[in-house]
């Protein structure tokens, strides 16, 4: 009889630590892996991108050097930069942050400055990479949402009950920080957007 | 002020983002506002569901009266994470959304296409082949001659040939066993730590293996996808493609 109890303990243990985070923790920590390295890898496709786009641009707008060396110069940071998505810590995190946060809006003058040359802008080698750089942006958008869905649900199995006790018992894992926009980006959004004539 | 954008802003972005529903899946032309013919958007019907069952891409048209403040990419995401177009594994699901009131286009295209249906070619199928037609006001040829292209692309070998017999059906979906799992574990809570201790004592003597049990019935849980219908089959995205607008 005790025995029998002692069996269906075990089984029941099994069942409940299957169904309380003892899986779920460490594949949700996975996944937060996973989609950084989604993170990094659409960036690196975007710091790809850029050595094309300043060559084409530079055929036709050579004296925009300011603007130029500047795309140059973010990109250069942007690429010194990387993390190892499974052992990056939160200052690693938000420097590498901050130099792609730089290379966006190093990016985003440049081609404000080649509205101003038709002859660019009717180039079909520009018009391609153009679309690629949105293209990426968009996936860089998209990555960055899941990776911020991943942590939230990270952290909602280590800080909610019930999954919250197996973590305290097996795990003793800590919340982790939310992706967030770096200083450079935040600087940009509170600024009105200037508009000229 | 800084508090008082950013309540701002929440609240925009509340406002804008409770309008756009991501609409039912009902076949491979989801039309809401009626800017295709009845004739056009039935053939671009059959010509799609035929390319799907002979292996093809799954190919979606939707087009919406308006993105509510939205934009198109973050639209045409939220659509495609819902509608899963394509297989799993091969996410081979293409969604080419119009906005009819902000004029926009935009081609999703599944993570398993975006080597053969790149950025740069979505790009030109806007711009080369939607937009023109858009323009003149006959969005029956702009759509029908932008799905072909992108078929041209995706499925070079479908496109020549007449559409075949369908052979495949969904397979059904598989038991879930994890619910199972849970429901035996709370069942066998219910045993130990709710009932009485005198009362599961009789519980374990007598009825327990008799019919305690038997009569749970967990049969037929958790069938996916209806068989003949159109809809996705978890494909994957990860927000390749391209926008327009005319």
């Amino acid at each position: 009889m005790s025995r029998l109890v002692s069996l269906l303990a075990c089984a029941a243990a099994v069942i409940y630590l299957s169904g309380c985070g003892v899986q779920a923790i460490p594949q949700a920590e996975n996944e937060i892996e996973a989609q950084t390295a989604e993170v990094t890898n659409q960036y690196k496709r975007r710091a790809d991108l850029v050595p094309q786009l300043v060559a084409t641009v530079k055929g036709y707008a050579s004296h925009e050097k300011e603007t130029l060396e500047g795309v140059v110069e973010a990109r250069a940071k942007a690429t010194a930069i990387t993390v190892d998505p499974s052992k990056a810590t939160p200052e690693q995190l938000a420097a590498y942050q901050k130099a792609q946060g730089s290379l966006s809006q190093a990016l985003g003058r440049l081609m404000v400055v080649s509205e101003k040359y038709p002859d660019l802008k009717a180039d079909a080698n520009f018009r391609d990479l153009q679309a690629q750089i949105e293209g990426t942006e968009n996936r860089i958008t998209v990555a960055r949402n899941r990776l911020i869905a991943s942590i939230r649900d990270f952290n909602n199995l280590v800080s909610v009950f019930p999954t919250s006790l197996t973590n305290s018992i097996f795990f003793h894992k800590a919340k982790k920080a939310q992706w967030d926009l770096s200083e450079a980006e935040k600087g940009a959004a509170e600024k009105a957007p200037e508009i000229k004539f | 002020m800084r508090f008082c954008l950013l309540l701002a802003f929440t609240f925009l972005s509340i406002v804008a983002r409770a309008d756009f529903k991501v609409p039912p899946l009902t076949g491979p032309v989801v039309d809401l506002p009626g800017m295709m013919s009845s004739n056009a958007r039935a053939t671009l019907e059959q010509y799609l569901m035929s390319i799907r069952e002979q292996g093809g891409a799954q190919i979606q048209v939707l087009i919406v009266p308006s993105l509510d403040g939205l934009e198109i990419e973050d639209a045409s995401i939220r659509v495609v994470d819902q509608w899963k177009l394509g297989k799993a594994k091969e996410d081979r699901g293409v969604l080419l959304m119009i906005a009819a009131q902000e004029h926009k286009v935009r081609i999703e295209v599944g993570r398993g296409l975006e080597g053969d249906l790149p950025d740069v070619i979505a790009h030109r199928i806007i711009y080369e082949v939607i937009v023109p037609e858009m323009k003149k006001g006959s969005p029956d040829e702009g759509i029908t001659y932008g799905v072909q292209t992108i078929l041209h692309y995706t499925d070079p070998k479908l496109v020549a040939e007449k559409p075949r017999l369908p052979e495949e059906h969904q397979a059904a979906g598989r038991l879930r066993i994890s619910t199972i799992f849970k429901i035996i574990f709370w069942l066998i809570v219910m045993i130990f730590f709710i009932f009485p201790t005198n009362r599961r004592r009789r519980l374990l003597g007598g009825g327990f293996y008799g019919g305690g049990l038997g009569g749970g019935g967990f049969g037929g849980g958790g069938f996916g996808g209806g068989g003949g219908g159109w809809s996705g089959g978890g494909g994957g995205f990860s927000g390749g493609g391209s926008s327009g607008s005319w």
